[in-house]
């Protein structure tokens, strides 16, 4: 069938306005006018004479009709001209094609998977330091400590307490500083009684200078105070058994930390309560600083709140102080959390790092997560990357080998919007990991992590979601710790020939604190690091 | 008629563009997604985006060279015998060189992959020259309504 010309089409169109208002008939006129040119300067219809009514004249509900009607007239001219313009099998292969095109998408698109809760936040967070804190320090005022502060030139003790004052109002902008003197029983220090610590007097008063009784001071200690103990630590082995249980169950199943400032001072006097037949000597150190007799600070609170503390005291002069160390026991080895999403792959091999917002049902703000898609067809996909890594400064030395404990879970499609994460035991074979810290020796500063997926193993296609918690393989003291500790065999050397009495050691001392350290790692293990993979797998 | 003409047949290229810009955003980019493993230093997203960028890229510019070739044909020879218009195929095969540009452009800088490489480069190709053939097919200046090739086949009769 031949098909109709455009101008015919227009000129029907516009009679046909023609019958329904003056303004059609202006507008189909319009519309037909360029045709009316090609048609070879044909004559214009006659009811084109009639356009010249007033616009004015026109009522509105008759205005709208006639404007619809004259859109619908334009339309149809439009249609016919493509009608006219392309032939029908042209037609229908572009909309054909559109029709795919748009299927097809449409398929695609309904085809988006369901995703996985985010993790959830990390149980143990690494507390920053106070805004303003309490902070309650006890003098060992027994007999033992009185030989810190009768040498003839001022000691390292002596000029030790004026700082520990200075270190709180400095420290802390609302710190508060309380005082008390402790040994058979507690007494506060009101004032400025707390200086008295540095003349002998102090420790002559025969109700407080028998024996150390820290537990009693630990029974006292207020959780969300910092607590300073300052001792020689002279401890047998039931005291450091008791000591370290009460530690444990006060502080660190609280999340607390426990740190230990150890110094080594000038010393004259008597050292009582050595060994366990609790023998006697009289001891006076030398010129040379390691002769110096150990006291210690010994803090409960938070990791950084103690930290803190042991900072501005070294800042305020204890770092002068030859002979010094810190360590500080806690749940943390590290402040920051690892940022895992945010670190570029070293090696990705056979496997796509997809953004964690395609596998995350809901808003993750973390930096733990790394999202991968692993395509039909694969065995095995590997992938490795490596982060700076910020130890806490005087925390427990471990090994640079990581031991990686792995959960893993499968999401199921339970109806619900998003995946119920199944804990799946076949998922745990499909992914190893290696992790280790760099350099081989501390200090530590990278953490490299590399993971081997078997994709063969997992059980069937679809989004897999692993949590990694990197813990060290081994932990040990600092070495100063095993130098400063007394032996229970040299003792019986020393009781045998007194003069030979190396007071610049302290009893039980590294008993003591790998007892504290192991009910740190038994109670609340410490991590380097804590990451999560999510693995969408298609087999 | 000839403005309503032009706008038909200039509507039309852009309709070719818009059913490819569709094909790519809603087939061959999640069809990539499931085929293309992309290997350390990007994110597929980052690489899908990219992958859209460059063959968006690609058919606005054989869409582009459809155009041009419309005005050059319709504006600039002035024809009026078509059967003259065959010697002009040289110039509708150089204005195939800006959508093979294009192509080139778009596979040199999407960044490498490790595997799936066959398909991007065979979307690319296909993208830019189908839609410049298409463009140029059905929405030809009528003088030139039989240069391109299939033309007549696909036009015969009109």
């Amino acid at each position: 069938m031949e098909p109709a010309s455009v101008p015919s089409v227009m000129a029907k169109a516009a009679r046909k306005a023609c019958s329904v208002s003056p303004f059609v008939q202006s507008a189909a006129a319009q519309a037909t006018a360029p045709f009316a040119k090609e048609e070879g300067g044909r004559k214009p219809a006659k009811h084109d004479e009639s356009l010249t009514v007033s616009l004015q004249s026109l009522r509105y509900p008759e205005r709208f009709y006639a404007v619809s009607n004259s859109y619908l007239a334009f339309m149809r001219i439009i249609t016919k001209h493509i009608s006219s313009t392309f032939r029908v099998h042209e037609i229908r292969a572009l909309t054909a094609l559109t029709l795919f095109c748009l299927l097809t998408g449409m398929g695609f698109s309904s085809c988006a998977s369901k995703r996985l809760p985010p993790p959830a936040e990390p149980e143990r967070r690494f507390s920053p330091v106070s805004e303003a804190l309490k902070v309650d320090l006890f003098f060992d005022a027994t007999l033992s400590m009185q030989g810190f502060v009768r040498t003839p030139e001022n000691s390292y003790y002596q000029r030790m307490i004026p700082l520990l004052e200075r270190g709180v109002i400095e420290g802390w902008r609302g710190g508060e500083a309380s005082f008390y003197e402790f040994g058979d029983d507690i007494a506060p220090l009101p004032g400025r009684d707390y200086l008295d610590a540095a003349r002998p007097t102090f420790y002559s008063n025969s109700k407080y200078n028998k024996k150390t009784f820290i537990e009693r001071v630990i029974d006292r200690a207020q959780l969300d105070h910092l607590t300073i103990i300052i001792t020689d630590l002279f401890q047998d082995n039931a005291d450091v058994n008791q000591l370290s249980e009460k530690l444990k169950q006060k502080f660190i199943v609280n999340n607390l930390a426990v740190g230990v400032m150890a110094v080594r001072s000038q010393y004259l006097g008597v050292v009582y309560d050595v060994g366990a037949e609790n023998y006697s000597f009289g001891y006076t150190s030398k010129e040379k600083p390691e002769t110096g007799r150990p006291f210690y600070l010994l803090a409960f609170g938070s990791h950084a709140n103690i930290a803190h503390y042991f900072a501005t005291l070294g800042n305020s002069g204890l770092n002068a102080f030859p002979e010094k160390h810190v360590l500080i026991l806690s749940s943390f080895l590290t402040s920051e959390p690892s940022p895992f999403t945010s670190t570029k792959l070293k090696i990705a091999d056979k496997l796509s790092e997809i953004s964690s917002s395609n596998v995350f049902a809901r808003n993750y703000s973390g930096e733990q997560v790394k999202a991968f898609k692993i395509t039909k067809g694969q065995a095995k996909a590997k992938f490795s990357t490596d982060w700076a890594y910020q130890p806490l400064p005087d925390g427990l030395d471990h090994s640079s080998e990581l031991t990686p404990i792995i959960q893993g879970w499968k999401g199921e499609d339970t109806g619900a919007r998003e995946l119920f994460p199944s804990e799946n035991l076949q998922a745990l074979k499909a992914l190893t990991i290696t992790a280790k810290l760099l350099p081989e020796n501390a200090p530590y500063d990278r953490l490299q992590v590399a993971g081997d997926i078997n994709v063969v193993n997992f059980p069937s296609a679809g989004l897999y979601f692993y949590r990694i918690l990197l813990r060290p393989a081994r932990y040990s003291l600092p070495h100063w710790v095993a130098v400063w500790n007394m032996g229970e065999g040299e003792i019986e050397k020393w009781h045998l020939h007194p003069a030979d009495f190396d007071g610049s050691k302290t009893y039980n001392l590294e008993n003591f604190l790998g007892t504290l350290q192991g009910a740190v790692l038994n109670t609340t293990p410490p991590e380097v690091s804590e990451i999560y993979c999510y693995i969408r797998v298609d087999k | 008629m000839d403005k309503l003409k032009h706008i038909g047949l200039i509507v039309g290229m852009a309709f070719v563009f818009f059913i490819f810009a569709l094909l790519i955003i809603y087939v061959e980019d999640p069809f990539l997604d499931s085929k293309v493993t992309t290997g350390a230093n990007i994110l597929m997203d980052e690489w899908r985006q990219l992958f859209r960028y460059w063959a968006v890229f690609g058919i606005s510019t054989a869409v582009l060279a459809a155009l041009i070739w419309y005005a050059w044909g319709q504006w600039t020879v002035n024809l009026n015998d078509w059967t003259k218009a065959n010697k002009k195929r040289i110039v509708w095969l150089l204005f195939l060189l800006l959508p093979c540009c294009a192509f080139l452009m778009g596979w040199l800088l999407t960044p490498p992959i490790q595997e799936g490489a066959i398909f991007v480069t065979a979307f690319y190709l296909a993208n830019n020259l189908a839609v410049y053939l298409l463009a140029t097919v059905f929405f030809s200046p009528s003088s030139f309504k039989y240069t391109p090739w299939g033309a007549v086949t696909l036009r015969r009769g009109w």
